[in-house]
């Protein structure tokens, strides 16, 4: 559980540094709409527009912050994760394979490979293209990081 | 269209840590405040820094939102293909 609870903790405070520097965007902003208001231009339209100016900066701001600090939480589709986890699933990957038959029959003609082989390969590069698998490297070996897999 | 559809755990996470961090992040924007406002400071930059509190306010405010918005829209689409895939 104390992993847990250390885990909610820092990405908690990953993403309060990420709201500090969104209500940083905001100042600028909000100087803006203080300078029109002197000039005797406050209204809710120029609210609106320095609210619109502000949040087109917070989205830059948020994205950029994005990859900020520790790599992205590791996540494996589903699909990938019953490929390799054996036996034990084994229908979840027949289910897939059934599915994705077209991509499969890409992958087999492509690489040579045979059956199961190819099944895992393509999820593997969909899951890799699509970011939701991360590798760390411990002790010289390049392992896949797995997480919420129902085995 | 049930409740489930939009929240699970993962979901319910995400979002207890997206208002954790807003509070705190306001809790940061207060602790400066209160720092500005023990500085002497002329009546024009007071007046400045009081239209800024506002709009810092209401800017993390509707940001807290559209991204709460964004995550039980994501949960959604994400146990929707979930079921399919189970499902299938």
């Amino acid at each position: 559980m104390r992993p847990q609870i250390l885990s909610w903790l820092r990405e908690t405070g990953r993403l309060t540094v990420r709201y500090i520097l969104v209500g940083f965007t905001f100042v600028p902003a909000g100087l803006l709409y203080v300078g029109l208001a002197q000039i005797g231009r406050a209204s809710v339209v120029s609210m609106s527009l320095c609210l619109a100016f502000g949040f087109f900066m917070a989205n830059v701001v948020w994205k950029r912050s994005a990859t900020m600090g520790a790599l992205p939480e590791p996540v494996l589709s589903q699909g990938l994760a019953a490929a390799l986890a054996g036996p034990r699933v084994q229908g979840w990957a027949v289910d897939v394979n059934i599915m994705r038959a077209p991509e499969l029959a890409f992958a087999q003609a492509g690489s040579g490979e045979t059956g199961r082989q190819s099944v895992v390969t393509s999820l593997w590069f969909d899951a890799v293209s699509t970011r939701q698998i991360d590798f760390t490297r411990k002790a010289g070996v390049a392992h896949a990081a797995f997480s919420g897999i129902p085995c | 269209m049930s409740w489930d559809e939009w929240i699970d755990l993962t979901t319910v996470k995400a979002l207890s840590q997206h208002a954790s961090g807003t509070l705190a992040a306001l809790g940061f924007f207060a602790i400066v405040r209160l720092a500005l406002a023990l500085v002497a400071l002329s009546s024009t930059t007071r007046t400045i820094l009081e239209g800024l509190d506002e709009f810092v306010l209401v800017g993390l405010f509707l940001w807290l939102i559209y991204q709460m918005g964004c995550l039980l829209w994501k949960g959604r689409i994400k146990n929707a293909s979930t079921n399919f895939v189970m499902v299938a």
